[in-house]
């Protein structure tokens, strides 16, 4: 099981960034009838979100966040062991995007550098990544970045995705602190259903080609092309309300949790009513689960620390920073983690573009 | 009350009442898609004042009837009606 323990890590800080351009999903997409755009974004809860423009990338975002987050608390690059960037949309497809970062901020060429090819999960996948770069590899800082340039995925006209996929970026510095809680990590896969929400084509399985460009009418009714992104609306609803709830409950018998000892609840923002339904399902009253889908959508990897990083730097109540987290997504692959936030930085988020 | 049932599902999913049979299904109606569904759940939470389980709102997209059963179901055991 990949349940995992790490002592002696403290969260030092989280930063938020997001493209400046904002689409409003009342009067954008315009293809959909008005009374569908409200009933969606009633259901959905996303009311506005933001686009990158062409020239934005997620690995822009994080470095706008990392730099944001460093300079804050007043580290220096050379004082970053390791990066770790968790995105589904990284620059380019070789190298790894984490190379062309630790150059932009200047970190030194000592330090380990590398992309995790995750999307909803990323967040949790990489904190375990980055724990375990401390506490096996003995590294003292590691600077994990989560985000996304998910409309980028898009057909513009698909509205089981349009609607709500979105764009940010964040950053994580963790540190090798002796006195830190614990933070407890538990990672499951289930790859016998990554066809419910992928890309067909664009890798090396189907290379992109131009019928794979072409949109048509996909066998589920849908327009968009094969290099769209596919997603299967049912089977991730049924997949977050059963799956994820699951582990999210098993999690927290394990490890003695209740919504009375936890202060925060940070879901990863899949949609509106799916998560109210997983945070009813684990008996969390609302104000104990903080929501950023109604102004920043779904962001992907970034959506757990983005809704963190806003929280906290806007004064939210941090309590004792008791925080339970779980992202779900593309795989399929979803996990879980408890971590304390207690004392955590985070600066206003930036807007980028 | 099937009769209310079918019109308000009808309403929420803007079709005419006379194209949902208990053989109606998302593969036979192109409008019943899984973002139209999760409308239409929330939409008789709201009128009929129950909270579906997840599990529930996933198995009501199998067909009309299934969909019918289960609310029925719920207002049997003790929902509560808003709206009349």
């Amino acid at each position: 099981m990949a349940k995992a323990v790490f002592s002696g890590i403290r969260v030092a800080g989280v930063a938020g960034a997001v493209p400046r351009n904002t689409v409003n999903n009342l009067t954008d997409h315009e293809f959909c009838p008005v009374d569908d755009r409200k009933k969606i974004i009633a259901l959905t809860k996303v009311a506005t979100y933001r686009k990158a423009p062409a020239e934005i990338c997620a690995s822009d975002l994080c470095f706008a966040a990392a730099e944001t987050l460093l300079s804050g608390l007043k580290r220096q690059p050379e004082e970053i062991d390791a990066i770790v960037f968790a995105t589904i949309t990284p620059d380019y497809r070789v190298p790894s995007t984490a190379c062309v970062l630790q150059h932009r901020l200047n970190c030194s060429t000592s330090v380990v550098a590398y992309d995790i090819s995750m999307g909803c999960s990323g967040y949790v996948v990489g904190l375990y990544n980055a724990c375990s770069l401390i506490k096996g590899a003995g590294l003292k800082r590691v600077l994990l970045l989560a985000g996304d340039t998910q409309s980028k995925l898009c057909y513009a006209q698909d509205k089981n995705v349009v609607f709500i996929l979105a764009d940010g970026g964040t950053a994580t510095l963790l540190e090798a602190d002796a006195g830190a809680d614990d933070i407890v990590v538990e990672l499951m896969t289930d790859g016998s259903r990554f066809q419910n929400l992928y890309v067909p084509a664009g890798g090396f399985r189907r290379p992109s080609t131009d019928a794979t460009r072409e949109v048509r009418e996909q066998p589920d009714g849908g327009m968009r092309s094969d290099d769209h992104l596919y997603m299967n609306g049912m089977e991730i609803f049924k997949f977050s309300v059963t799956d994820v709830v699951k582990t999210l409950a098993g999690f927290m018998e394990a490890e003695k949790l209740s919504s009375e000892t936890v202060d925060h609840l940070f879901l990863h923002q899949a949609n509106g009513f799916m998560n109210d339904k997983i945070a009813k399902k684990l008996k969390f009253p609302a104000d104990k689960v903080p929501y950023t889908i109604e102004f920043y959508g779904n962001t992907g990897s970034a959506s757990i620390p983005l809704t963190m990083a806003h929280r906290f730097s806007q004064g939210g109540p941090a309590g004792e920073g008791r925080c339970l987290v779980s992202g779900f997504g593309v795989g399929l692959s979803w996990g879980v983690a408890r971590m304390s936030v207690k004392g955590v930085f985070a600066p206003p988020i930036v807007e980028l573009g | 009350m099937d009769e209310r049932i079918r019109e308000l599902f009808a309403t929420l999913l803007q079709v005419s009442p006379e194209h949902i049979k208990d053989q109606t299904s998302p593969a036979s109606l192109e409008r019943w898609d899984s973002i139209q569904h999760l409308i239409v759940v929330a939409g008789f939470e709201e009128e009929f004042g129950v909270d579906l389980d997840p599990e529930e709102a996933v198995e009501m997209f199998k067909d009309f009837a299934t969909f019918k059963r289960i609310v029925l179901q719920r207002v049997e055991a003790g929902g509560g009606n808003r709206h009349g």
